[in-house]
């Protein structure tokens, strides 16, 4: 069966696209997937870092559209599991440089070896967006509830609509379920009120998330990290199992109390 | 926008309000005429033409028309809805809306939930007073925004159904 290729996306920059990346990538490698990161990023090369894996890298994308390489040898196995590999862009070309045919050669090969395929898109809704979302079979959105990030996202959602027919799932990225119950930021159905998609996920704000994309471990392997279970979740819904939201509300004594010992 | 002096008020009921906007030609084309009383043969209001549009309208999408423009949907902030007649949102209306763009001073803007970035009707430009807050919950009523007196001023419908009528004729 072929596998699928998931864009995530955004508009704005900054939002999390490649920590989101990377993080649903691990989990659904930790569900024993076989799972392709592709940084289309061309020219801003990011994925790698976040990964842990920028040693490694020895042929990019645009070596294997050009030919220099064969795909196999520009995947990166990663270090930490055996189904989870990278394809880095390169740093020193441009978006130009990689044509929409290169780029669906290439989603073709990719669906031939793996399960999903994570595709980093750059930020913007030029060239190397526009050859992001052209191959992709899924699209994710991913936002922050502040109200530039929402505005660039519902344009970027209107636009896979109108040239795509895609539908977009969601990704709520950052979300301080502590302000939104105060009434001073947005909740999770205010976002949803404007931007009208199918939710995949809300990952909460975590200031523990810096450390993880700058050391190049994922969160997903950090318990310490709040967010870490609602990229599990994510990914368990990309698979298709229904797994319900976190629960934000703050810890009453009675789940403290169940914390410490252990239920 | 919605300060205490500049509330007022328009139609007759709700009804004759959809009649405006054209409605009256499908109910002409349709077949057994002979349950329909409130048929009019055309528009009350110099036969305009309109415009339906379904689904929301998202950042920066522009819907430019010189029919009177429905809008059954939302429109989002960032978008634009811009007629040379009147415009109807069925729907929340976060964006920016100009009724009567070639001029018509007559030109009316409702919506289920009015509470755009910015309102023109004709020359007349209204921007909210205050920021808008991010967790705004919708109007309670839906709201029709005209001029009245050389004010761009907004009421809810039921308010402005009492009382005041020559701008909903023309």
């Amino acid at each position: 069966m072929p596998g699928t290729i998931i864009t995530t996306t955004s508009g704005k920059g900054g939002v999390g696209k490649t920590t989101t990346v990377v993080n649903v990538a691990t989990a659904l490698a930790l569900l024993g997937k076989r799972v392709i990161a592709v940084d289309a990023d061309i020219g801003l090369r990011n994925l790698d870092l976040v990964l842990g894996l920028e040693n490694r890298v020895i042929y990019d994308l645009v070596d294997v559209v050009e030919g220099r390489c064969r795909l196999q040898q520009a995947l990166v196995r990663d270090t930490r599991l055996d189904t989870l590999f990278m394809l880095a862009a390169a740093q020193t070309r441009d978006k130009a440089d990689v044509t929409p045919e290169q780029m669906l050669g290439l989603a073709a090969n990719l669906r031939q070896i793996a399960d999903y395929i994570l595709i980093d898109s750059p930020a913007g809704i030029e060239h190397g967006f526009q050859n992001a979302v052209m191959i992709a079979d899924r699209t994710l959105i991913v936002t922050t509830p502040d109200v530039s990030a929402l505005r660039d996202a519902d344009k970027v959602i209107y636009l896979l609509e109108r040239d795509y027919k895609a539908r977009p799932g969601l990704i709520l990225n950052r979300y301080n379920s502590q302000l939104s119950r105060s009434g001073e930021m947005r909740s999770i159905d205010d976002v949803m009120d404007i931007l009208a998609i199918d939710l995949i996920g809300v990952v909460p704000e975590d200031s523990m998330i810096v450390l993880t994309t700058d050391r190049g471990t994922p969160a997903v392997y950090d318990k310490r990290v709040m967010a870490r279970q609602a990229y599990l979740n994510i990914a368990q819904r990309i698979t298709g199992n229904n797994v319900p939201l976190m629960d934000f509300r703050p810890p009453t004594w009675r789940t403290r109390l169940a914390r410490i010992f252990g239920r | 926008m919605r300060s205490a002096s500049t509330w007022c008020a328009r139609p007759r009921n709700a009804f004759e309000a959809v009649v405006n906007l054209g409605y009256s030609a499908a109910l002409e084309g349709a077949e057994q005429q002979d349950h329909v009383e409130a048929v009019v043969a055309e528009s009350n209001i110099g036969g305009q033409r309109f415009f339906i549009f379904r689904g929301n309208l998202r950042s920066g999408q522009v819907l430019r028309k010189t029919e009177s423009i429905i809008v059954i949907g939302d429109v989002n902030p960032g978008a634009q809805v811009v007629s040379a007649g009147d415009i109807l949102v069925w729907g929340r209306l976060r964006g920016m809306a100009h009724a009567g763009a070639e001029g018509n001073l007559n030109a009316i803007v409702c919506a289920m939930s009015l509470e755009p970035t910015q309102l023109r009707v004709a020359s007349y430009i209204a921007a909210s007073a205050e920021q808008a807050r991010p967790t705004r919950e919708p109007s309670k009523s839906a709201e029709i925004a005209f001029i009245q007196d050389n004010v761009l001023t907004v009421r809810p419908w039921n308010e402005a159904k009492r009382g005041f009528r020559s701008v909903f004729l023309g």
